[in-house]
């Protein structure tokens, strides 16, 4: 096989390297991205805990949003799953009421934390994705808030009448039971 | 046994998305369940191991490229689950620039020729000459969600030789002693050549095509045009290798002086073959390497670049300074390549001076690198090397041997002319 220009020829990271090549440094813009996408949610969520909350303290979210970096630094451990629990524990204490639409944010926050540090934890916290593995991320991650959002009206449909109707019911079991099928179609 | 390991993702899904969902159908709480849909969902998802066996593999095992050249390494990763993604690292190594520098992760399907399978490309720039065997890749597989991984499994890494560039040398000034049968130097004696030479009487083997016809009218006797011979001439390049002083930044940064050594041998050598002449190497002071006998043409090139791969600078020392004549016979234009910081180069280049050799040295000191301005032991140490160093080329320049400046192509233009100005002058050799 013989030599061939790079197909990425641009550059997209930057290196630091001691005498040795051993890297110190490596700052690459997938990697910023992700980061930014790992803690950003996190921020967002306690941002609108204590929109809906005002009256709750801050030092807990200050705490989850050190956790939420600890986790950008090791995406590849537990941090991640101490800093999620840590801020739906934090959401169901200091929020006493069911506010649907905002747990949709939040949920959704989740989700690009969760997706995000996935991501992270799958190489070297700079690995470049091509952007056929971004669009297939971010449609499945669309398919998914895509249901959670029907949930969501199905909850507040079901809060507003007080018993929900049985076509809901049905859409919302329907939506459920197509999820599988769904997903078998669009990977195979 | 499969290879498929659930991830802490899948563990964090699993486990806050059912935590989540089952508190808030105990407690009542709707948003509850809202904030764990999607975990629960991505559970659902992946819940199942992927059943397919990944293999990877990467068609180049050996390469040869010119320094700071930038090539494409690939690794062609199939059996990934539907959907599946997968992360193809390699590893990096001084003065190797590696795109991208913390890998690449392709998607299975549209990043492959096929579905479930996925190429990884990734862009390799050697900076510096040499040989080398790369770090091993590694190469890891998951799932759609992140959720079940395969892997990381290592890849053979790969061996790569990096020539030496040979930027063109724009020299049209002659060697100045040709002495082989073939090339395009003009010889000092009469032949078969395409340089005029005179316009003699006719004699017994001359060519017929050769007849000049208005001289032979005029004087009414054949007379034929007489050409000097076309010759090549015996080329050696001498390296010294002792010591390599400097820092190497690779092609684009600072140049160390076996960088300078190396890059101006492989320029000469290209300059000279390229114009037929015989160009043998000899290396001092590296121990895999030694010589490469004279020879001429195309293959001759690339044996000369191979060989200034393995130079492994201060690798071999005390070698007799004898050594460097032997082979050599007067006539022979030897191109001594040395920082001149050993004593043993010095005394080399005077003994292939009496020899009747023509030497040229060419001074392969990094600029910048005589002015020391430190008071430290080493730094004052250096500063009188240098002033040593400064006789000992002055030395050399009353002895009629040229001391020049690596600084490019054109570094040799002029000396070569004087050289073969000179070789007409009659002078004392020891044979």
């Amino acid at each position: 096989m013989s030599p061939e220009p790079s197909a990425g020829s641009a550059l997209t990271g930057f290196v630091v390297e001691d005498r040795d090549g051993t890297r110190l440094l490596t700052i690459t813009i997938p990697g910023i991205v992700v980061r930014i996408l790992t803690i950003v949610p996190v921020v967002t969520a306690l941002g609108v805990l204590h929109l809906v909350a005002p009256e709750t303290p801050w030092w807990p979210s200050l705490v989850l949003v050190l956790l939420a970096v600890i986790s950008a630094e090791v995406p590849d451990s537990g941090a991640g799953l101490v800093t999620l629990a840590g801020l739906v524990s934090w959401w169901l204490l200091a929020v006493p009421e069911d506010t649907v639409w905002w747990a949709l944010l939040v949920a959704t926050c989740g989700l690009v934390f969760h997706v995000a540090l996935a991501h992270a934890a799958a190489g070297p916290p700079g690995a470049t994705p091509t952007w056929a593995v971004v669009r297939q991320l971010a449609g499945r991650c669309g398919l998914v808030l895509l249901v959670t959002t029907g949930l969501a009206v199905v909850v507040e449909v079901a809060e507003e009448w007080g018993e929900p109707p049985a076509v809901l019911v049905g859409i919302t079991l329907a939506l459920i039971g197509i999820l599988p099928w769904l997903a078998a179609r669009r990977t195979g | 046994m499969t290879g498929w390991q659930p991830t802490y993702a899948h563990l964090r899904a699993v486990v806050v998305g059912l935590t989540v969902l089952v508190v808030g159908v105990v407690i009542g709480r709707a948003d509850a369940v809202v904030i764990a849909a999607p975990l629960v969902l991505v559970t659902l998802w992946s819940a199942r191991r992927p059943d397919t066996e990944p293999r990877a593999v990467t068609p180049l095992t050996a390469l040869t490229v010119n320094e700071g050249e930038e090539v494409t390494w690939e690794a062609t990763i199939e059996g990934l689950p539907p959907g599946g993604v997968a992360t193809v690292v390699h590893p990096a190594q001084k003065l190797l620039e590696v795109e991208p520098a913390e890998g690449l992760v392709v998607a299975a399907g549209a990043d492959g020729p096929g579905p479930g399978s996925a190429v990884a490309q990734i862009g390799l720039r050697p900076l510096r000459w040499g040989r080398r065997r790369l770090g091993d890749p590694a190469v890891a597989a998951y799932d759609g969600w992140y959720s079940w991984r395969w892997g990381p499994v290592p890849l053979d890494g790969m061996r790569m030789t990096v020539l030496p560039v040979t930027a063109p040398l724009d020299d049209a000034a002659p060697a100045p002693h040709p002495r082989g049968l073939v090339g395009m130097e003009r010889a000092a004696r009469p032949g078969e050549g395409t340089e005029f030479n005179k316009v003699r009487p006719f004699g017994v083997g001359d060519r017929l095509r050769r007849i000049h016809w208005p001289v032979s009218a005029r004087t009414g006797r054949l007379h034929v045009t007489a050409t000097y011979s076309d010759e090549d001439a015996h080329v050696a390049v001498l390296i010294d290798a002792v010591n390599d002083v400097g820092e190497s930044t690779g092609i684009d940064g600072d140049k160390s002086s076996m960088d300078l050594a190396v890059r101006a041998a492989a320029v000469l050598a290209q300059h000279f073959l390229h114009r037929g002449d015989r160009v043998g190497i000899r290396v001092f002071g590296a121990w895999r390497v030694t010589m490469v006998p004279a020879s001429s043409g195309l293959l001759q090139l690339r044996r000369i670049l191979d060989t200034l791969c393995l130079i492994e600078p201060g690798t071999a020392r005390g070698e007799d300074a004898l050594a460097a004549r032997q082979g050599l016979g007067a006539g022979t234009l030897a191109l001594m390549l040395s920082p001149l910081i050993d004593r043993a180069a010095t005394q080399q280049v005077a003994i292939l001076n009496r020899a009747g050799i023509d030497v040229v040295v060419i001074d392969t000191l990094p600029s910048g690198m005589e002015e020391e301005t430190g008071t430290t032991p080493d730094a004052l140490a250096w500063r009188i090397r240098m002033l040593q160093r400064r006789v000992e080329t002055t030395q050399l320049a009353s002895l009629g041997i040229p001391v020049v400046p690596w600084a490019g192509a054109h570094s040799l233009d002029q000396v070569l002319r004087d050289l073969s100005r000179r070789r007409s002058t009659p002078r004392l050799v020891v044979r």
